[in-house]
């Protein structure tokens, strides 16, 4: 168990982000401000942050915005939480904050207004949407505002990218909870009709309805309980985790 | 620096061709391009100024980038993350599923002052509480 548990810290991205910047900085070099953010708090988007918190490196200096409500909504500068949008200002390249709670209370999504890409989280992706259910009310109004930003037409969006793939491929099918490889994937990017096709299956979202899965084309909606989230998910080893 | 304006870009690439196109017809002012372009035929000469300008005005304001066939990672020795650059200040990740079965993205977009990391990995639940003393939600 020991061994295991050093072996998945190799999974924290600290260290290849630090090469990642380490080039950009000899390309760019200039001091730069690291601003760590999350889509929202679940515990499959925040395991590095232990070393995030405290990353340094030279000239690079970092803000760390904590995986909770409090924290989002203070080092955005969120207003009216979560009607309005906020602005990240990079320097020449503008961010908006969207505010999105459902799958989680602190959810948000970033648009990148250089590049046109919707970054989702887990809001929208090709594979199982996860909404609490005493949540449903909160995900509809936040869809609704999510595609109102969206279909904008000061707001291009060249793709739609979230957090995970489950889906395949082929219409309608996934890879069940715990898979390890995929080979027959759906690719990441999304066209930003699927908010359409989303918004049409809404109705089937009940208030009160008993949790359960609704395929569609390319996602589908799981309708969990409050805490079923939080459950560790059994592996499906298809090769051997110390190859 | 790099000049990261979104609009400077479609403005460059559209000055550029006008200018080649200028350049040309002052230089070989008889040419078949100078002809056509300043022509006495009204319509002829519509025609190919729209042909002309037409990516100039429809261009999409979007810094472009490139997304790969597939993340799916090699089924021997996978790196921990797959490194992917959408463009050269726009970064997107991917763990691996030998670390965990969740195997999620993350972003990391550079402007001139500062850089954007969105989301920092998955590991077991277990293993996370044991590190962190807290659940999902905190």
């Amino acid at each position: 168990m020991e061994l295991m548990v050093s072996y998945n810290r190799n999974g924290h991205p600290a260290s290849f982000i630090k090469k990642i910047i380490a080039d950009y900085v000899v390309a760019n070099p200039s001091p730069l401000e690291l601003v760590v953010g999350h889509s929202h708090s679940h515990w499959d988007h925040v395991a590095g942050d232990p070393e995030m918190r405290n990353f340094s490196m030279p000239g690079v200096t970092t803000k760390f915005i904590a995986p909770d409500l409090d924290s989002v909504i203070k080092g955005y500068s969120l207003q009216s939480w979560p009607e309005k949008t906020a602005v990240l200002d990079l320097g020449g390249r503008k961010l908006d904050v969207i505010p999105i709670p459902g799958h989680t209370p602190d959810a948000i999504v970033v648009y990148d207004r250089q590049t046109g890409l919707l970054l989702t989280g887990d809001s929208v992706y090709p594979g199982r949407i996860y909404i609490p259910k005493n949540a449903i009310a909160v995900f509809k109004e936040s869809h609704q505002r999510l595609k109102r930003f969206a279909f904008d037409s000061a707001n291009e969006i060249k793709w739609i990218l979230g957090c995970h793939i489950e889906q395949k491929k082929t219409p309608f099918e996934e890879y069940p909870t715990g898979t390890r490889r995929q080979p027959d994937e759906h690719i990441l990017q999304l066209d930003v009709s699927i908010l359409e096709d989303m918004e049409q299956g809404l109705d089937k979202l009940q208030v009160g309805m008993a949790p359960g899965q609704i395929m569609f084309k390319e996602f589908s909606w799981v309708v969990v309980g409050e805490n079923d989230m939080m459950e560790e998910r059994k592996h499906i080893d298809q090769f051997p985790l110390f190859a | 620096m790099s000049t990261s304006c979104k609009d400077s870009r479609r403005n460059d690439q559209g000055l550029t061709l006008l200018g080649v196109v200028v350049l040309l017809t002052t230089l070989t002012p008889h040419s078949t391009c100078a002809r056509v372009l300043f022509s006495s035929s009204t319509s002829t000469m519509y025609v190919f100024w729209i042909a002309l300008l037409f990516p100039f005005l429809s261009a999409s304001e979007l810094v472009p980038g490139v997304l790969p066939a597939s993340f799916v990672e090699p089924e021997k020795h996978p790196p921990l993350w797959q490194v992917h650059a959408y463009n050269n200040n726009t970064y997107i990740l991917r763990q691996s599923g030998l670390t965990d079965y969740e195997k999620p993205f993350l972003y990391l977009l550079f402007g001139d002052e500062r850089a954007y990391l969105f989301d920092t990995g998955s590991l077991y639940v277990s293993q996370f509480m044991m590190e962190n003393g807290r659940g999902v939600d905190g």
